[in-house]
């Protein structure tokens, strides 16, 4: 939730809304909403609720609006044709919106719609200034923000063809090439897929693929079942199973289920039924895409879990993508920002410090008493960073106990950040309000912006950024340890994203980046470079912090037993 | 909104020429369109026609979503292009002076209108139980003020008070059902 708006906002506001709005108040209203982010996005939910009543309000018959769509598509319908003629004139304005364009696989049965479809597409040929891929062009699978298909959730010595891709970047449609190692992909349908090198698959949505060579182990679950799998000869629809496909050099495809069933056609066949479903233990390959009953073979290949523990096991051994981290293993309790002393761990430029190191302010640690970690998280070995209360402090904020990054974050290119720590909100206050915790990346190159996570007063946890705050829906209990982990996903050319997961100390922590997040942060474009990171809380209750971690991937911020 | 599987069947039969399903695509996503749409474009633009314009793009297009994958996404794709399309057009129109939209919320549109959140309509279905709580004059004005859309000195001249008095009701009105819509909204939090 955002910050409470300055006490002015109302007034204007409500002239705003009702009429009224001097030029003088307008001038007022443009400032404050440009000067204050928060303000800005609480105007922003204002006013779709207001937007909203009107529709909330509407009297109107049921299905007034489907009928008056329906007809207006009839109407297109019938002119639809004729229209796209007039717009292959380079002069008409033209905003054709084309979602992902995935290839179709059923063509429209309307007399009018293939011819429609050819002069549409010859249209966005000829349009000036638009980029239109080639019919058989496969243009590579970007990372991207909004059009996200799937998520590199793994990946163990991969190296890709013509790509530089990470742990948590997400991918749009296109093409992939794992030329080395192993890589886990979720999908955005829920489905997880294990890519063995050397494979070549096209990513075609979030509920299908294309895989032209190479080995994939794919895991739907039951919510995420009928995930389609092709290859050039066979297309396979999971029904809540896991199962292994292999394309070799000439196509031919084999098809090995691990666990449930599988329902699967040789791609000249007509549509999967029941006598081409396969259960458990089941194997068969098919060698051309007329081959309509596959060759029996015995079921060979490992799970999805199990080629993942021997990935983890591996990776115990190989040094991670740990950028910055502190233990707080310091052996007193109290320094100042002067002293300079608050400097362990590594990936660091500065020591600790408050924000406003003139003033020499306190910091405190807790030496010797780390907090607990969920379950299967390495414990911490030093002590604590307390930010204890501060009640006879007249203002609601306390000055940061900040630390600059050795390595900065620069948001402008393609970039995967994960932030850890572990908190204890106190279970004593020193007061009815400023109960919030704060822990914020802060730009160096743009002036007041900032993003990162928190806990509201009421202890629920939140992300926060210049497009608006994100709550989750249950608070932290009082006096009990979390462990927190933030991820930063921007992407050249797309909105960027920040998502929190956090867990309590019974849990266990995701072995690698969680299919479901506590906090979905707002989509935004954030520019510029992320050089420090601050830590502060209200003051009127405590907070303690630990085992603070900044790395590129999940298992960096999360190093297990 | 169907579920998938219910959702990928009406598309293959709406792909096949099926008007009556297309008509039931519309008739599920409706309300989710409609809502997202109208929380997006300021005073000025005409939500629903955008919604249609949304539809018919997706009609167009059918051909090219594949079936398996997430149709709701698909169709907010679409419904994202058009908000921005008549955002634009909007901000080109003269008399926005007539209708004024501060920068700062324009641009507060603009990002809510790419941001992936496709829920409003559970946030309309929360408002419209947060109206069912207030009382039958309350709910009164506020028919008048947004649904009929009569001048607050019209609604004045009817209840026989001055028009500061409705403003002053219509704001603590809109607080309530500020707060309100609050706590609906964090109960539902998964």
């Amino acid at each position: 939730m955002p910050d409470a708006p300055a006490p002015e906002f109302a007034a204007l506001w409500q002239a705003f809304l009702d009429g009224g709005l001097e030029p003088a108040q307008a001038e007022a209203l443009e400032r404050l909403l440009r000067e204050d982010p928060a303000a800005a996005a609480h105007a922003g939910d204002l006013y779709v609720e207001h937007r909203l009543l009107g529709l909330a309000l509407q009297r109107e018959e049921t299905g007034r609006f489907v009928q008056a769509t329906r007809a207006r598509v009839a109407a297109e319908g019938r002119s639809f044709a004729a229209q796209v003629q007039l717009r292959l004139t380079p002069a008409q304005p033209i905003v054709v919106p084309l979602p992902v364009a995935v290839p179709a696989r059923r063509l429209p049965g309307w007399p009018f719609a293939a011819l429609a479809a050819s002069l549409l597409a010859a249209a966005l040929l000829l349009r000036p200034g638009v980029a239109t891929p080639r019919p058989d062009a496969t243009p590579p699978a970007l990372p991207t923000d909004s059009a996200a298909v799937a998520t590199l959730v793994l990946i163990d010595g991969a190296r890709w063809q013509g790509a530089a891709l990470a742990t948590g970047q997400r991918l749009a449609v296109g093409d992939l090439e794992l030329s080395v190692g192993q890589a886990l992909l979720r999908f955005a349908g829920g489905a997880e897929a294990l890519l063995d090198a050397p494979v070549a698959l096209r990513l075609e949505s979030g509920g299908s693929a294309l895989v032209r060579r190479g080995t994939v182990t794919l895991r739907a679950a039951a919510q995420a079942a009928g995930f389609i799998l092709r290859s050039p000869v066979a297309e396979v629809t999971d029904l809540g199973t896991e199962f292994a496909l292999s394309v070799e050099p000439g196509g031919a495809t084999t098809l090995q289920v691990l666990e449930g069933d599988i329902a699967w056609r040789a791609l000249e066949a007509p549509a999967a039924g029941p006598g081409t479903m396969l259960h458990a233990g089941q194997a068969l390959r098919v060698r051309t895409s007329s081959d309509r009953t596959g060759e029996p073979l015995a079921c060979s290949a490992p799970s999805i879990a199990a080629r993942i523990a021997q990935s983890e096991a591996g990776a115990a051994e190989r040094p991670d993508g740990l950028l910055s981290y502190d233990g707080f293993a310091y052996p007193f309790a109290t320094t100042t920002s002067r002293q300079h002393q608050a400097a362990g761990g590594f990936g660091w430029r500065s020591p600790w410090f408050r924000q406003q190191p003139d003033n020499d302010l306190v910091l405190d640690f807790t030496p010797g008493a780390s907090l607990d970690a969920p379950v299967g998280l390495r414990p911490g070995q030093g002590g604590t960073m307390e930010l204890p209360t501060e009640p006879e402090k007249p203002d609601t904020y306390r000055d940061a106990c900040m630390r600059r990054f050795a390595e900065p974050i620069h948001l402008d290119g393609d970039v995967v950040r994960y932030l850890s720590l572990l908190v204890r909100r106190s279970a004593t206050t020193a007061g009815p309000t400023h109960h919030w915790l704060r822990c914020m990346l802060i730009s160096e190159t743009v002036p007041a912006d900032r993003l990162g996570f928190g806990v509201l007063s009421d202890g629920r946890p939140e992300l926060i950024g210049r497009f608006g705050n994100s709550v989750a829906a249950s608070p932290l209990i009082d006096g009990q340890p979390y462990l927190c982990v933030l991820k930063l996903s921007c992407a050249r050319g797309a909105p960027g994203q920040t998502f929190l997961k956090v867990y309590g100390q019974r849990e266990v922590v995701d072995a690698y980046e969680p299919a479901h997040w506590t906090v979905v942060g707002q989509a935004g474009r954030f520019p510029g470079v992320l050089g420090s990171l601050h830590i502060y809380n209200g003051t009127e209750r405590a907070y303690s912090i630990d085992e603070v971690r900044l790395g590129t991937t999940w298992q960096a911020v999360t190093p297990r037993f | 909104m169907l579920d998938p599987a219910a959702t990928d069947a009406l598309v293959l039969r709406a792909q096949a020429g099926d008007a009556e399903a297309f008509g039931a695509l519309v008739r599920a996503c409706e309300w989710a369109v409609r809502a997202w749409i109208t929380a997006r474009c300021p005073a000025g633009a005409d939500a629903d026609d955008v919604a249609q314009a949304t539809f018919v793009e997706a009609f167009k297009n059918l051909g090219r979503y594949s079936v398996g994958g997430d149709f709701r996404a698909w169709l907010f794709t679409i419904a994202r292009y058009q908000v921005m399309a008549e955002l634009t057009r909007l901000r080109r129109l003269a008399d926005q002076r007539e209708r004024y939209v501060p920068h700062a919320l324009w641009q507060e549109l603009e990002r809510r209108a790419l941001a992936p959140d496709e829920h409003e309509d559970e946030r309309l279905a929360a408002l419209r139980a947060c109206l069912a709580g207030l009382d039958d004059d309350a709910r009164a004005l506020l028919t008048a003020r947004y649904a009929d859309e009569l001048p607050l000195q019209q609604i004045a001249d009817q209840r026989a008070r001055s028009e500061g008095a409705i403003k002053k009701h219509l704001f603590l009105l809109r607080e309530r059902l500020h707060s309100c819509l609050l706590r609906r909204l964090a109960r539902q939090e998964p």
